[in-house]
């Protein structure tokens, strides 16, 4: 089959579609992208139109999500998966952010000072928000699919593998940096740097956790294109 | 709306329709495309045929009798804005 790397790119931008859209006509729109290239007999003719593809899929992406964030959604089962989820990120990330923000503005010996030190004070910025929010995903997403003892199971195997992970990613960066000796002096930088490692691994965490989520979860009948 | 006026078309089909009916002027990309087929679904003026059994996973769209009425409707009124352009033409923009 020709075009395959480009009709992969598209597919990927097909998987941008709201879920609801994406169900109903994402194969669709794939097979007829399929029978427009095929039928371009020149490069010149193929490249004209890939980017007239990738132009109307922009535009439809953007009035799509438009129409989403509208309150136009084509059903209203989906509508309220939808909204409970954005609620559910809003409110998590307000709290992530005035977190941070509130750690930001506080001074650096007052942070280090905190009853519970400063590497539970990375925890309580890093950890639990984003570990929430990956969990959140989860539980929302789950909640229409399977029974609630497999979801708290499921819950607790997700948080698990989440502290865990955690503590190992940054023992091994610990030994890694007094190994080097290239631990900054200057304790600003030192918390900025502890702060943005230990985000870093979070985010990975937050990224795999809903990935999962789409794979497995509430997007599991996501359109699946046979193989040809 | 005008090519599925026919029969029953998968989207690339409708796509080529509407470029040949449009005499090429018209050129509807597969989001613009489906988006619209949407429309017309939610106002069930077309409707989509049940999938064949056949190893074509294209779907198959076709007019409904009240997307037949519409489509009466508005190619009486594009006639009549047609008829009445056409008229003024030939008696001169002033006269008419």
């Amino acid at each position: 089959m020709k075009h395959q790397t480009f009709l992969k790119a598209y597919k990927t931008c097909l998987s941008l579609y709201p879920k609801v859209f994406r169900h109903r006509y994402a194969e669709q729109m794939y097979l007829t992208a399929e029978d427009l290239l095929a039928d371009a007999r020149t490069p010149a003719e193929v490249i004209h139109v890939a980017g007239w593809l990738v132009g109307d899929t922009g535009i439809g992406l953007v009035r799509e999500h438009s129409k989403r964030l509208g309150g136009n959604n084509m059903g209203k089962q989906a509508k309220n998966t939808i909204s409970k989820r954005r609620t559910a990120l809003l409110v998590l990330r307000a709290l992530w952010v005035s977190i941070m923000v509130v750690l930001l503005l506080m001074p650096i010996p007052s942070v280090i000072s905190l009853p519970f030190g400063q590497r539970y004070v990375d925890v309580l910025v890093d950890f639990v928000p984003l570990v929430t929010l990956g969990l959140s995903f989860w539980i929302i997403a789950q909640v229409p699919n399977i029974g609630w003892w497999k979801l708290v199971v499921r819950s607790i195997l997700l948080a698990t593998v989440g502290v865990v992970g955690y503590i190992v990613f940054i023992y091994m960066v610990d030994q890694l940096w007094s190994f080097y000796h290239t631990y900054t002096r200057f304790a600003v930088l030192q918390y900025a740097y502890d702060s943005s490692v230990a985000g870093l691994y979070l985010l990975g965490f937050y990224v795999v956790s809903t990935k999962l989520v789409r794979r497995f979860g509430f997007v599991s009948k996501r359109f699946t294109l046979a193989s040809k | 709306m005008v090519a599925l006026s026919l029969k029953p078309r998968h989207g690339y089909e409708i796509i080529q329709q509407v470029e040949t009916d449009s005499l090429s002027k018209m050129h509807l990309g597969p989001a613009t495309l489906y988006s619209t087929l949407q429309k017309l679904l939610d106002a069930e003026l077309i409707e989509e045929l049940p999938a064949a059994e056949s190893s074509d996973r294209r779907r198959y769209y076709q007019l409904t009798a009240a997307g037949l009425s519409a489509l009466r409707a508005d190619v009486e009124y594009y006639a009549h804005i047609a008829d009445v352009s056409a008229g003024r033409l030939t008696k001169g923009w002033t006269q008419a």
